[in-house]
């Protein structure tokens, strides 16, 4: 038993050292304190039938619109569309939100924004079942018909903004309902890029 | 993310401090060291003297535990679980159940639907034992052996008659019926068994009208034969075959769908033996498998078609085996084959074939008394993808009679299947398509002329041709029997992965949805470490216990919440970046998995008991922030434990048997992630041998 002793010991050094090789973690989010106000909207309704299942929404008044007045975004089921033109983002390099300080030169469209994949995933088959749930990281670069930037973030598709992960959502007959959008966003009257 | 050894340390410890024993030969892992292996080399060697991870499961184990599906025994073993993706497979090493290897005798079991091979379809009937081997053996055996090997050894004949009848039944009607037979006089054996195994299946949410696993009936034949031509040469013959049925049910679109699935598995090996003299032998065996299945399933309200499919694959192979003694501590082993390989199927365009051949070396040299050196390296050239070589090297040094290290590193691959080769699916019902590799760019063409591509996102003509997926790994450990009765293994791996073939979206279709195709995509790692401590004691007992720690990652996802590429939603679904901390590694991989078992064995009363302890650590199932990895708590499936007894009597000189086995029996149930656990499984059996 004796003699054992140091190669037993030296193998268990050896193993240690081969399996704890990886990795550190880094953990530094940046803070920026925003010049602009960050406006949340909470529930906008697009589920009613007088409304033929649409919202439409002014970022200058901050506030719902009907399709006659002027508006800036629309939400009709998935899709949202814009009365300018607009772009989806992914965020990078640690960038929120907040921190996403620069409208970006060109690459707006008139195009929808719709389908899975887009600003939502839909789970299909997949915990929580047919659900639809924005893309974390994903916002939208508005640059509205009177020239005016502004940057959206989808947060949800449900009313009252549910935990997706809480089981009442999970559970299709209990699900709040669809249709009702939460979504918070920074609007730049001057006409510059600027978001910060 | 830093791993800890400490609970394995600890548990080494304490199993040092227990008594000496004197060897009893009923145990069953007493004497393991002089038994025999031949999956670890394909060629016989001792147990003691592998240099790499190796298992064996005797009849003895499986039969004391009233074990009847292959499928039962695995879930028990350290460093395996079951998972289900298509059917019940194994995970090894991190590796999901495409990557490990099933053979019966040394011939792979073929038939995996999605990858994965069902192994409740192999029945325990016949088997005198299993051997696992871990860690890459393509140096061997090819594709697919990139995690490991499990290979069936069945039963030899003995001298003289022998027959035995055994049933076991049980919950939701789960009934298994054996009748076998063998004859050996001379040089002439013959033997065969019959197997019938049937359930009622079961529901787990059975409000939904459908059952989670269908009702059905299975049927195995087997048929084996061997005549000795001269005293050095003999000439054997085996032949199996599975017929299963089930009655399936869906609901789809508001209606009820229903009718049969049929599965066939047809095989036959006959191999020639040489002995030349003590040095030299050699063996040519021929291997022809073939799996069909089918299914038809009409609408139950008006009886119109909902689907209809067939899958038929044959695999043929020969293949030349010599074993040369150069000198003694020298072995050298070479081998060549062919295989030929079809698949027709309602997802493929038309017959597919490809041919394939190989050859294989390897040297096993003890150079000193105590080292022992195994190199070797196999070279597979294939018709429809690169040529791979898959070298490997191990040794093992015993640093005293109790205590051997072992440390082994090679290649293993798995070459592209058939489905990402050729599949050609559309699901009709949600709208997506998927094509395989070869011939994507022409399927893709036929939906661009019919209007239904909205945007090409890569143009099939840039795509590089599909590569084999392909990992470098690292195994080492040791074999230390500080007591007689006292046996302590440990071995700790890492693979290295790369060329994980994987969907992507090739193009958008004009209703939203994509269509896919396969690609080189990820590289991941899998490690960690498993160890396993066997204790006999007080005469007739045993207690086991073996634990795995694993770590599996993909480089990528980690290099993406490094460079803060990666979110979530906050409380709020306010997007927040996610931590390194909180990455979970790969879909489906528990971090801890233990099993312990205490048996008590009484050869001369004819009583066995056993009570065993599986657990499984939480694991990742679901993306619910859309965020493409885990990072969630309510993205895992909790973890649990699985409690199995059995107990039996034997009477009239272990001719008659009975048994009672208990599968589950705290009844844990997780109706929405665990679908492979039906609750509380309670069997009784009963068996009877007529030896002459």
């Amino acid at each position: 038993m004796r003699t054992l002793k140091i190669p037993v010991l030296t193998f268990f050094a050896a193993s240690m050292l081969f399996l704890t090789a990886c990795s550190d973690d880094n953990e530094n989010e940046p803070v920026v304190v925003p010049d602009l106000k960050i406006s949340e909207v909470k529930d906008l309704d697009g589920s009613a039938e007088s409304k033929k299942d649409s919202a439409f929404f002014n970022l200058s008044l901050n506030k719902e619109v009907t399709s006659s007045e002027k508006w800036d975004i629309k939400f009709k089921g998935t899709t949202i569309s814009v009365s300018g033109t607009a772009q989806l983002l992914q965020l990078s390099n640690g960038q929120l939100f907040e921190t996403y300080t620069t409208a970006p030169a060109s690459g707006f469209d008139a195009t929808d924004i719709k389908g899975s994949g887009s600003w939502y995933n839909y789970t299909a088959t997949t915990e929580p079942q047919h659900a639809i749930i924005p893309v974390p990281g994903k916002i939208i670069v508005l640059k509205t018909a009177d020239g005016k930037y502004a940057k959206i973030e989808m947060i949800s598709y449900y009313k009252g903004n549910p935990s997706t992960s809480a089981e009442a959502f999970k559970d299709l007959t209990t699900r709040p309902a669809a249709k009702t959008y939460t979504f918070r966003f920074v609007y730049q009257a001057d006409g510059t890029t600027n978001l910060k | 993310m830093r791993i800890r050894l400490f609970p394995l340390l600890s548990l080494l410890t304490t199993a040092g401090l227990a008594q000496q024993q004197t060897p009893r030969p009923d145990s069953v892992r007493t004497n393991v060291l002089n038994e025999v292996v031949v999956t670890a080399t394909r060629t016989e060697k001792l147990l003691s003297q592998i240099p790499v991870p190796v298992t064996q499961i005797s009849s003895n184990e499986i039969k004391n535990r009233g074990m009847v599906r292959l499928n039962e025994i695995l879930a028990e073993q350290t460093g395996l679980t079951i998972v289900t993706d298509h059917g019940k497979g194994i995970q090894m090493q991190g590796f999901s159940p495409e990557y490990t290897m099933i053979m019966i005798d040394g011939e792979p079991v073929i038939g995996r639907t999605s990858g994965t091979l069902e192994l409740s379809r192999i029945a325990t009937t016949n088997i005198d034992k299993i051997e696992i081997v871990k860690g890459p053996s393509s140096s061997l055996y090819g594709s697919e052996a990139m995690a490991g090997v499990i290979n069936i050894i069945t039963q030899k004949q003995k001298n003289g008659f022998s027959s035995s009848l055994s049933a076991r039944y049980g919950t939701n009607n789960n009934t298994d019926l054996s009748v076998e037979s063998g004859f050996r006089k001379n040089k002439f054996d013959i033997g065969g068994f019959v197997n019938r195994n049937s359930s009622s299946g079961y529901a787990l949410r059975p409000e939904t009208g459908t059952k989670t696993v269908s009702p059905f009936e299975a049927y195995t034949l087997n048929l084996r034969s061997g005549y000795q031509l001269t005293p050095k040469s003999d000439v054997r013959v085996s032949v199996r075959y599975l017929d299963s049925e089930q009655d399936d049910r869906y609901f789809t679109n508001g209606r009820f769908a229903s009718g049969k699935g049929n599965e066939k598995n047809l095989s036959i090996a006959p191999s020639y033996r040489v002995r030349f003299n003590d040095k030299l032998n050699s063996s040519a065996r021929l291997y022809y498998s073939s799996y069909k299945t089918k299914s038809l399933y009409n609408y139950e309200d008006d009886h119109s078609l909902f689907d209809q499919t067939f899958f038929n694959q044959t695999f043929t192979r020969g293949e030349l085996q010599t074993d040369y003694a150069v000198f003694s501590g020298l072995k050298v082993t070479a081998g060549a084959g062919a295989v030929h390989e079809t698949v027709e199927a309602t997802r493929y365009e038309d017959l597919q074939s490809f041919n394939s051949g190989y050859g294989y070396v390897q040297a096993d040299w003890q150079p000193l008394p105590r080292l022992s050196i195994i190199t070797g390296g196999r070279f597979d050239a294939h018709s429809e993808y690169k040529s791979q070589f898959s070298p490997k090297l191990a040794a093992s040094y015993k640093l005293t009679d109790r205590f051997m290290v072992l440390a082994s590193a090679g290649k293993g691959y798995k070459a592209p299947d058939f489905r990402q080769l050729y599949l050609n699916f559309t699901n009709a019902a949600v709208g997506y398509s998927v094509f395989g590799y070869i011939g994507v760019a022409d399927r893709l063409k036929e939906l661009q002329h019919a209007g239904l591509i909205e945007r090409v996102l890569i143009d099939p003509s840039t795509l590089q041709s599909l590569d084999a997926e392909s990992s470098t790994s690292f195994n080492a450990g040791f074999r230390y029997a500080p007591l007689p009765g006292l046996g302590i293994t440990f071995n700790a791996f890492r693979n290295n992965i790369k060329n994980l073939i994987s969907t992507q979206p090739i193009a958008l279709k004009t209703n939203g949805l994509f269509v896919y195709s396969y690609f080189n995509l990820n590289s991941v790692v899998t490690q960690g470490a498993e160890a396993e401590v066997t204790y006999s004691f007080a005469k007739n007992f045993e207690v086991a216990l073996g634990v795995q720690y694993l770590d599996a990652f993909d480089q990528a996802e980690k290099d993406k919440i490094k460079a803060g590429e990666v979110y979530t939603k906050d409380e709020n679904n306010r997007t927040r970046l996610v931590k390194m901390s909180e990455y979970g590694g790969l879909y489906n991989r528990s971090k801890w998995m233990a099993n312990a078992r205490i048996s008590y064995n009484d050869i001369e009363k004819g009583i066995t008991a056993s009570l065993r302890s599986i657990y499984r650590g939480k694991y990742g199932i679901s993306d619910i922030d859309g965020n493409g990895i885990l990072n969630a708590d309510s993205e895992y499936v909790k973890g649990y434990n699985v409690l199995n007894a059995s107990v039996s009597k034997s009477f009239y000189k272990n001719r008659l048997r009975l048994q009672l086995t208990a599968e589950n029996l705290l009844n844990y149930k997780d109706i929405a992630s665990v679908t492979n656990l039906p609750g509380r499984l309670l069997y009784g059996g009963i068996s009877f041998n007529f030896n002459k």
